[in-house]
């Protein structure tokens, strides 16, 4: 069994779906400092803190922590770095600097020095569309975001604290109510995982 | 070169079929060398089996290195970060996809216990609808040996094995000897009600699994963890390692020897016989010969008959064996990735809890009493309902606190049903020795020439098109089919290249596994089959290995073989 989860999760990280035409433009007159506790080894700094500031608007605090304090933004770093091919890499480097070139082009100013709610309409706004266009920039945001989710919902404090995880569950209950209580999590995330 | 070792018996590969060849043999006193090409894989020191996910660097994502050493292997539904070197690295063990359309994929898993570390675990027996299908159409030669044959030995290995199930009286896929069943969850017993009730001769049951349900032989239940691919502490479902190696060390007389590559069958032409093998070490290099008495090849379908291919000689210049000119022919597999999905609404107030390794199987009822105007033979299907998790968030807009939120309890429920239908046996369906290409060891390798044709692609068609019409007449909302590339190979259920037969003129084996040619060989895994029926076919690889060991014992101790 569990042959049933292949076709959902064989998409969305194969090479095909990172085909973006090619960005020249270069960011240009950003000065943000990182305010990372942690070294980036594929992003730019500048990058990076534009990683985890999108992570933390998609995923924010709430009785759960965000998106960064789960780790995240290191998540997608590594996955990066360890996970992509050459031409997936230079694709997704392609797509992050098309996010922030159309951010600067519409609110003129880099997205890592701008208010929060500026940043957060931003992304509110890409994110309605991604699921609507077939833009090469909504290609790049349901990937960027998909691994958001991934690195975040099995991260351990999530997992731990805020799913109903059991590492050994011992049974199986076909049928038990549902009163709104977290999703049932285990150890096999194989099923989950792009 | 070391020589002379002797033995009773030699089983070449220590997979499903050959850790039971092993504890058959050795329970019946024979001493017997096992030898396995790749490491051993002990039971229950599987390093993975109690990783938590944050615990994987790469949360189980394939990483580039994995897709560039495991190019094939790592499309396989149960690679990851957790069973990645349960799998052959493809750069090692090359082999060639010869015919048009969708390549071959060969997976292959080269360690103690094989597959079985890794298999899906399914069990079905076969029917006499299976064995009486090439007599009744055509295609393929008749099978030796009918239901009634093979009866006993399904009760047999069950009864060790345990599997859990439930019976169901169905001709067409015969109950067995059954642990008590997994449950079904609720949208499951709906689905099941709901296609009963439209269709009188569909029926929906739980999948029959190799997995404990209670206790049993020793072993403990299963944990109900669903990790069985990373390999189980608890010895809960069926591997070699955690079932018939020890079974067959505790007798005395297993001789298990790692890294051994059987390179060639050693053929006596006077006795006509098979004297022995040869093997190569992986790790040295070095050459050694072992002798017994008779060999079982249990070295998986395509590799044992790359065995007899090597071991050609002036005698058998077309492969050891292959006086008929079958060997290497009627390859087959069972086609899957293709089925239907649907939504099922109302019933958010119920959940589930734990990690069942199972799904549901509904049975072939195609051609089972009346004929298809366009297909012959059947298909079955795999599936289940769960609730949609976290990462559906993945695949809608939303943002910020509420989204997450809301992320954090289960979503829609869904039911899928993937058909697995059979392929039929062809003779330019086949594979050859190729000479060009060398694997790691500097062997010849294998060149694959299989395609799927007409009738394959027309059930395929009907496969898709019931499971959209099952889910749409129980109620399911938004069906929608999907239909991945069919990849011959890509069932993992690779049969044929040896097939059993009554005639040796048109097939290596006999009734009882047993080469036509040469009496002191035998071959009991999938390359035996004269047909794929549309069932996983594992059982019943175990229960005709059992009955061969049976058979060959009895024809040793007459001094027949």
């Amino acid at each position: 069994m569990d042959r049933r989860e292949a076709l959902r999760r064989a998409a969305v990280l194969s090479g095909g779906t990172l085909s973006f035409s090619l960005v020249t433009s270069i960011l240009s007159g950003c000065t943000a400092k990182p305010q990372l506790n942690w070294k980036p080894n594929f992003h730019t700094a500048e990058e990076a803190d534009a990683i985890s500031i999108i992570s933390d608007i998609i995923l924010p605090a709430s009785e759960s922590p965000s998106a960064s304090d789960a780790n995240v933004p290191s998540f997608l770093d590594m996955i990066a770095q360890e996970c992509m091919t050459t031409a997936e890499k230079s694709a997704w480097r392609e797509g992050l600097r098309k996010l922030l070139d159309a951010f600067k082009e519409q609110k003129g100013v880099t997205l890592n020095i701008a208010s929060a709610s500026v940043q957060s309409e931003f992304i509110q706004e890409v994110d309605q569309q991604a699921f609507t266009s077939s833009s090469a920039l909504s290609e790049y945001y349901r990937i960027f975001k998909n691994l958001i989710l991934v690195g975040y919902f099995t991260s351990e404090s999530v997992m731990k604290n805020h799913l109903d995880y059991h590492a050994i569950p011992g049974r199986y209950d076909g049928c038990v109510p549902h009163n709104g209580q977290p999703t049932y999590i285990d150890n096999n995330v194989e099923g989950r995982i792009v | 070169m070391q020589k002379n070792q002797e033995f009773d018996a030699i089983v070449v590969g220590s997979g499903i079929t050959g850790g039971w060849a092993a504890k058959e043999l050795c329970e019946k006193g024979m001493k017997t060398l096992v030898l396995e090409r790749g490491n051993r894989l002990p039971h229950p020191n599987y390093p993975e089996a109690n990783t938590a996910p944050w615990e994987f660097p790469h949360r189980g994502t394939r990483t580039e290195s994995d897709r560039k050493e495991y190019p094939i292997q790592s499309t396989v539904y149960a690679f990851n970060e957790g069973t990645r070197d349960y799998w052959v690295k493809d750069t090692e063990h090359p082999y060639t996809s010869t015919a048009d359309g969708p390549s071959y994929k060969w997976i292959r898993g080269y360690h103690e216990g094989g597959r079985s570390i890794m298999w899906g675990r399914q069990c079905y027996r076969w029917s006499d609808l299976d064995f009486n299908a090439n007599a009744k159409d055509g295609y393929g030669v008749d099978w030796p040996i009918r239901y009634k044959d093979i009866a006993p030995w399904y009760s047999y290995v069950e009864k060790y094995v345990g599997i859990s199930g439930q019976k169901e009286g169905l001709a067409q896929l015969p109950d067995g000897e059954f642990l008590p069943p997994y449950d079904m969850n609720c949208v499951e017993e709906h689905v099941k009600k709901g296609i009963e009730q439209v269709y009188p001769d569909r029926r929906m049951t739980i999948g029959r699994v190799a997995n404990l349900t209670v206790p049993h032989n020793g072993r403990g239940q299963c944990q109900r963890r669903n990790l069985c691919y990373r390999g189980c502490p608890y010895g809960a479902y069926f591997s070699s390692q955690a079932v018939t190696l020890p079974a067959a060390e505790n007798t005395g007389n297993m001789t298990f020897v790692a890294n051994s590559v059987v390179t060639k069958l050693l053929y006596d032409k006077d006795t006509r016989r098979i004297t022995g093998v040869h093997v190569l070490n992986s790790q040295d290099g070095t050459d050694i010969e072992y002798k017994a008495k008779v060999v079982f090849l249990c070295a998986s379908t395509l590799n044992s008959t790359w065995l007899l291919l090597h071991s050609a000689n002036e005698v058998f210049p077309k492969g050891l064996a292959n006086s008929s000119g079958a060997l290497g022919k009627y390859l087959m597999d069972h086609q899957y990735q293709a089925g239907a999905f649907a939504t099922f609404e109302g019933f958010d107030d119920q959940y589930y809890f734990g990690g069942r390794p199972n799904g549901i199987y509904l049975p072939r009822f195609r051609n089972v009493s009346d004929q298809h105007p366009d297909f012959i033979r059947g298909y079955g299907y795999q599936g289940g309902a769960s609730r949609e998790g976290s990462l559906r968030g993945s695949e809608t807009s939303g943002i910020g606190k509420d989204f997450k939120d809301e992320l954090m309890k289960p979503g829609p429920w869904n039911m899928r049903l993937h058909g697995f239908g059979e392929v039929l046996p062809y003779a330019d369906n086949y594979i050859t020795l190729n000479e060009d290409v060398k694997d790691v060891h500097g062997l010849p390798t294998l060149s694959i020439h299989v395609k799927h044709r007409e009738n394959e692609a027309i059930m395929r068609k009907d496969f898709i098109n019931q499971a959209m019409e099952m889910l749409e007449a129980v109620g399911g909302k938004d069906v929608q089919s999907f239909n991945g590339v069919d990849h011959p190979g890509f069932g993992i259920h690779e049969m044929g290249t040896a097939r059993m037969g009554k005639d040796p003129k048109s097939s290596v084996l006999n009734r009882w596994n047993q080469s036509h040619d040469i009496p002191n060989l035998f071959i009991t895994d999938g390359s035996c089959m004269a047909s794929a029926a549309c069932v996983n076919p594992s059982i019943t690889y175990m229960a005709l290995t059992a009955r061969a060991v049976d058979y060959a014992t009895k024809e040793l101790n007459k001094q027949n073989i």
